[in-house]
């Protein structure tokens, strides 16, 4: 190790790491503050989106089959028409991350935000990914108004989707990994974690103060007690759990080839009505405004696991692999 | 996700097992096995469930990981 000599502390070369460094703090309390500024417009776009499906659930439908199918018309043609926001959620997510290098359209968000709010109105389908896209937007947005590089423009693009991400499942510091592990999981790195933690923290805190709740941290949802004579049982659950994924991915593989029969522009429309009407005949709607501590709270018996949950995964393979 | 609590559900009704711990073993192992993200799903069930929930959100998101590293719904993260 080379010992400091008397030069290193001359005037000029103080001046110079004094100015090394405070560039270098400056950038990263810059990016840490747009984080804050992306997480709480993340939030509001969040909360706003949750107000209007929650209006739109308690409209009172006279025919849901013929309002139902119109809405689905609507949501589709959105999408047809907007080729980059057609896609499974995470596919959509990758091309704008991967091939348009961290850039997603105004147009392209809110055509995503609307399509989807139309989608989950009338149908199912998750909202965490499609609001991570619209989020996401929001940073990409805010990076070419304010000048900023490629570096920064991820930065803020994976903040968005942490906050999203955060304030719909109420987990900020889970919200801050999937947004960096779902786009390269190989690629981790505290530049990213960091400020989307801050977004995460702050899209969580915004939508709870919109929303009313007044709690910061959430209780647990259900009480684990988990004992040294159950770990064995804990893998055997496990490894049942990965072959049930796999099976599910096939399932969701058959679908994918069953909707390319009809065509790129007919997949919506018939993936977001047979998602419907499989909800409308097993019963399974009130999952729609219920969180996933909720779902998780809720009382059920095994009939009703077994058909609802069955019903719901052929539903949601329809709706992700129909590309709405 | 709601799958994962589903399965969890399920299986601990039909196991007769503690419902709260096969529903993280359950939502981990789905999310790390569909969307192929180990590490934030344990992280989601121990936010989720409390500190309680560490061990079987871990094996159950290494375990469905193993099983399922190549294979997810997802196209581009076949790729």
């Amino acid at each position: 190790m080379r010992q400091a000599s008397l030069g290193d502390y001359s005037p000029l070369i103080m001046q110079e790491k004094i100015v090394e460094e405070t560039r270098m703090y400056s950038f990263l309390v810059t990016r840490l503050i747009l984080s804050l500024i992306i997480g709480c417009l993340s939030g509001a776009a969040v909360f706003a989106f949750e107000s209007m499906f929650e209006a739109a659930l308690s409209v009172p439908l006279p025919s849901f089959v013929f309002f139902g199918t119109l809405v689905t018309v609507f949501a589709a043609a959105l999408i047809v028409l907007i080729p980059e926001i057609h896609g499974t959620d995470i596919d959509v997510l990758y091309a704008a991350a991967w091939k348009k290098h961290y850039r997603i359209s105004p147009t392209n968000a809110v055509a995503k935000y609307f399509a989807t709010l139309f989608t989950v109105v009338v149908s199912y389908g998750g909202k965490v990914g499609p609001l991570m896209y619209v989020c996401a937007g929001l940073g990409t947005w805010m990076s070419r108004a304010l000048g900023l590089g490629d570096r920064d423009r991820r930065v803020l693009f994976i903040s968005g989707m942490a906050a999203a991400c955060s304030a719909l499942l109420r987990t900020p510091i889970a919200s801050a990994l999937i947004a960096s592990e779902i786009l390269d999981r190989s690629n981790i790195r505290y530049t990213y974690i960091f400020p989307a933690m801050i977004s995460a923290l702050f899209g969580f805190i915004t939508f709870n103060v919109l929303s009313g709740t007044e709690a910061v941290f959430l209780e647990p949802v259900h009480a684990v007690t988990v004992d040294i004579s159950s770990l064995w049982t804990i893998v055997a659950a496990s490894v049942l759990v990965g072959i049930v994924g796999k099976v599910l991915i096939k399932f969701f593989d058959l679908v994918g080839y069953l909707m390319e029969t009809v065509g790129t522009e007919l997949k919506p429309l018939l993936g977001i009505w047979i998602a419907a009407m499989i909800g409308l005949a097993f019963g399974f709607s009130w999952i729609k405004p219920f969180t996933i501590q909720e779902i998780i709270a809720r009382p059920m018996v095994v009939s009703e696991l077994f058909t609802q949950g069955g019903s719901y995964v052929i539903a949601i393979a329809f709706i992700v692999m129909s590309g709405a | 996700m709601v799958f994962g609590v589903f399965l969890g559900k399920f299986l601990a009704a039909w196991l007769v097992l503690n419902e709260g711990m096969m529903i993280v073993v359950s939502l981990s192992a789905i999310l790390a096995t569909m969307l192929n993200i180990p590490v934030a799903a344990m992280v989601l069930c121990i936010e989720l469930f409390g500190v309680d929930a560490t061990i079987p959100a871990m094996l159950g998101s290494v375990i469905g990981y193993e099983i399922m590293k190549y294979d997810v719904i997802y196209e581009t993260l076949r790729e």
